[in-house]
């Protein structure tokens, strides 16, 4: 506790075990602060009202209300607080689709209690990792190339539209780099890979709510 | 396809119906112009000609009149030699006298109604009129052309005239002469010879007219739909009567007596044998035997006519008519008797009427040739043929017609019996995919099961067994569950759907081993390159290559102490693969004495399983750890090479 204060967190999980695990490893770093804990999502919107925290831990399978709308909630009226998504492996669609409304990262449901609070500290540090599938996802949803393996249909040329060097990062992470390789093999710093995966989240983000009713209902994910 | 023919036959169709009461009108109002005129004259000519009937006859090669001290005879016109002078072949004079009263001194006229011999020479007392058939060709008396003379008052006196007809010809050719109108021109040619000739000449140009338009129109309808061969041979009767109708009043001047009497009787029964077809077809009674036996007499009838060139003629015109006539009759009789026991279409009867005309119209030629009718008689044949034809036409228009109709029902009833098939076929097409996709479905969840069992259950099994021994550390089932883990991601990630893409499933392999790698502070080279799109990638394969990898890391991090890993993956030189290489500094290990023995073991069958191929190159002295080769091909490695994993 030497340094500031610590990140304080929210999880809303309505699977008890989950959510005690997920507690625990927060709980086990000094830095983040556990500050709630919510079984529902509207519980959720309306705890967050009264102290949104810095990082809100969203399950997408909540028995009330849809994950998805607490997202985006979230992302739309607390711009501070970062959402990541609690997510089973397996489940990139969904990730993705978290990715779209709002949310910055996630976190595997099975993951090891150490990675949880890992990838906490990740996603303040700059975004969490993006896994190369979910790479590779963005890619096609965001981009559809002349050439490369991306079966995805093709967006509209608008502003969400990604530039040739997000492309490249998007590309160079969906072949297994990490984002320090990636900054070394394109010649561009760290934190300017950071920079540009914000951007491209936020193109996520823009896409999806252009297209979200539709691609929902085409995708069934909600 | 079939429709722009069918609109042309329909167009057609509707002209011929058209045409059909249009040729009957134009027969009609030609017919009443004809009698309105003749009325109109008659009325003005006060004194009518005389019909001659009456003449002395002297056998005589005397190139002018015999004089009256000559052995004349009386005898009655008209003078059928075929009767009067059987087999007799020379010249023959004949006397007319007639009366001109003392005031009616102007321009007469001689009227016969045909020429009726080889050749004739008229003279008007001692004063020659004119000369017929001068070319010497005996068939010029098949001319059915009226003939008229005209006298000049001068060449007449008061009181008694004479006419001297001088006639050269053969009784089997039926010549002899004809009766003898004489009278004021103008009354002569009114009320005798206009009449005949319409009758005669200009009808049947016209009915040879219309024939030809019947014919070509036919042709042109069955040319735009051959499927039914009456309207062909109903265009060839047709086109065929026409010629003959034209042949009656011009007939060719051929000097070659074999050539004119072949082209003449094939001209005369060229129409007969197309129209017998026709009937015989309308009738229902196609018979591929009678039709040949019928073209046979026909050819036989021709050839016959070139063989005896001239003498026999007149016989052999006797039997084809009579054969003819004969035929028709036949056909006639069956049809009637057709008729009289069921009903049919309006057609039928028809045609039967028509027949029955043909039947008497021949039947009056055939007496008129046969001399068992009148001499002068008009020859019939041209407007029989006419009638029948027309008969035929509408059975054989309307039969095509109906034909078309039931075709077009028939094709409507096949397009939507094909619909129905079509719809069929989709749905059990449907089926089929449906089935397929199940099938696939159920393969591919028997598929991971299998996965989960072999791998993840007997993990979970053994690690249980060793938890109940109590006998483990609880690092060595924290590493187990981890690995547990592991597998189970890579099986879940292995059915995430890549397109093809290797370096995302690399990729993805390392993301799992992250947390793995970096708690073994090991460093890591990774190397991999943009690779092309690989087809076989199924989640099979691509789990294959999953467990291989990951068994090779954690194997490089566990066991050897590697401080270095390098992960590289290229296409091969010869492009025929792509080669994945992880390499790493730890400690080696011998095949022989490794404990992991078993899993090369199975890392090799599994490979081998996916179609890829594994090489492990590593020492237990040096520094250079151990090399891991997997190798991917490009292409789908053929059927065969594969163990049947998967069975339709």
């Amino acid at each position: 506790m030497s340094g500031g204060v610590a990140l304080t967190v929210a999880i809303v999980e309505d699977d008890d075990e989950t959510a005690k695990r997920i507690a625990a490893s927060i709980t086990a770093r000094p830095e983040l602060a556990l500050i709630a804990c919510y079984a529902t999502g509207k519980a959720a919107i309306a705890g967050i009202s009264g102290r949104a925290p810095d990082v809100l831990l969203v399950d997408l399978g909540l028995p009330d209300i849809p994950g998805l709308d607490v997202i985006r909630h979230a992302a739309q009226h607390y711009p501070d607080c970062d959402v990541l998504v609690i997510s089973i492996f397996g489940d990139e669609e969904h990730v993705l689709a978290a990715l779209q409304a709002g949310a910055r990262g996630y976190l595997l449901k099975g993951a090891l209690t150490r990675d949880i609070a890992l990838d906490v500290q990740e996603l303040r540090n700059g975004g969490s990792p993006l896994s190369p599938i979910i790479a590779r996802r963005v890619l096609a949803r965001l981009h559809a190339p002349a050439t490369g393996p991306v079966p995805e249909p093709a967006p509209d040329k608008t502003t969400e539209e990604l530039t040739a060097r997000e492309i490249d990062i998007l590309r160079t992470i969906a072949r297994g780099f990490s984002y320090a390789e990636t900054a070394a093999l394109l010649k561009i710093s760290v934190q300017t890979v950071h920079t540009h995966l914000k951007r491209i989240y936020r193109k996520l983000a823009v896409h999806s709510k252009t297209e979200a009713i539709f691609e929902a209902d085409q995708r069934r994910l909600l | 396809m079939i429709r722009t023919p069918i609109c042309g036959r329909r167009a057609l169709h509707a002209l011929l119906r058209c045409l059909t009461p249009l040729w009957l009108a134009a027969l009609l109002v030609t017919a009443d112009a004809h009698a309105q005129f003749t009325t109109l004259n008659a009325a003005a000519t006060t004194a009518p000609p005389v019909t001659l009937t009456r003449a002395d006859a002297v056998v005589s090669a005397s190139p002018v009149p015999p004089p009256d001290s000559a052995d004349w005879q009386p005898i009655a016109l008209p003078d059928n030699w075929y009767r009067s002078r059987p087999g007799f072949r020379g010249t023959v004079w004949y006397r007319i006298a007639f009366t001109v009263p003392p005031k009616g001194l102007f321009t007469h006229a001689v009227y016969l109604p045909r020429n009726s011999a080889t050749q004739m020479t008229l003279w008007v007392n001692a004063d020659r009129l004119s000369v017929s058939g001068a070319y010497g060709d005996p068939r010029l008396t098949e001319l059915q052309r009226p003939l008229i003379y005209t006298l000049p008052a001068l060449m007449l006196q008061p009181g008694t005239n004479h006419i001297y007809v001088q006639v050269k010809g053969e009784a089997d050719f039926r010549h002899g002469l004809t009766r003898i109108t004489v009278g004021y021109g103008a009354g002569v040619r009114h009320d005798h010879y206009e009449p005949r000739y319409d009758l005669q000449v200009t009808s049947t140009a016209i009915v040879g007219s219309l024939l030809l338009l019947a014919g070509v129109l036919a042709l042109l309808l069955w040319r735009a739909d051959r499927r039914d061969p009456v309207l062909f041979w109903f265009g060839m009767t047709a086109l065929a009567s026409s010629v003959w109708s034209v042949h009656q009043l011009w007939p060719p001047d051929i000097a070659n007596t074999a050539l004119r009497d072949v082209t003449l009787f094939g001209l005369k029964y060229l129409y007969a044998t197309p129209l017998l077809v026709v009937c015989l077809r309308v009738g229902r009674l196609r018979n591929a035997k009678g039709e040949a036996l019928l073209w046979a007499l026909y050819l036989a009838g021709c050839g016959a006519a070139a063989l005896v060139a001239g003498e026999v003629y007149p016989a052999l015109a006797t039997a084809a008519l009579t054969l003819y006539v004969g035929l028709f009759a036949t056909f006639l009789g069956w049809l009637s008797w057709r008729l009289l026991h069921r009903t049919h279409p309006w057609r039928a009867y028809l045609l039967a009427v028509a027949m029955g005309a043909v039947m008497v119209v021949h039947g009056l030629d055939l007496a008129r040739w046969l001399g068992y009718a009148d001499y002068d008689n008009l020859l019939l044949t041209p407007y029989g043929t006419f009638f029948l034809i027309l008969a035929l036409g509408a059975t054989v228009i309307a039969r095509h017609v109906q034909a078309v109709e039931r075709l077009d029902r028939s094709n409507r009833t096949l397009e939507l019996e094909v619909a129905a098939k079509v719809h069929e076929i989709e749905q059990s097409y449907g089926r089929m995919q449906a089935m397929m996709r199940e099938q696939a479905v159920l393969r591919e969840r028997q598929r991971i099961m299998g996965d989960m069992h072999d791998g993840l259950g007997s993990s979970l099994v053994s690690m249980l067994a060793l938890v109940q021994s109590g006998r483990v550390a609880a690092e060595e089932i924290e590493r187990r569950l981890n690995a547990s883990i592991i597998e189970l991601r890579a099986i879940v990630d292995s059915l995430e759907p890549v397109d093809g893409d290797l370096a995302a499933v690399l990729g993805n392999v390392r993301y799992r081993m992250r947390a793995a790698l970096e708690q073994s502070g090991a460093r890591v080279v990774w190397n991999v390159d943009d690779l092309p799109r690989l087809e076989h990638l199924t989640p099979q394969v691509i789990l294959s290559i999953e467990r291989i990898l990951l068994e090779v890391l954690s194997n490089a991090l566990q066991h050897s102490g590697a401080s270095t890993i390098s992960f590289d993956a290229h296409v091969s030189t010869n492009g025929n693969d792509v080669v994945i290489r992880v390499a790493d500094d730890g400690s080696g290990f011998d095949r022989a004495t490794n404990g992991s023995g078993r899993g090369l073991r199975s890392m090799n069958e599994r490979a081998r399983r996916a179609g890829l191929s594994v090489d492990i190159a590593s020492t237990t002295d040096g520094r250079k750890g151990t090399v891991v080769t997997l190798t991917v091909p490009m292409r789908a490695p053929a059927a065969a090479d594969l163990p049947a994993t998967v069975t339709a």
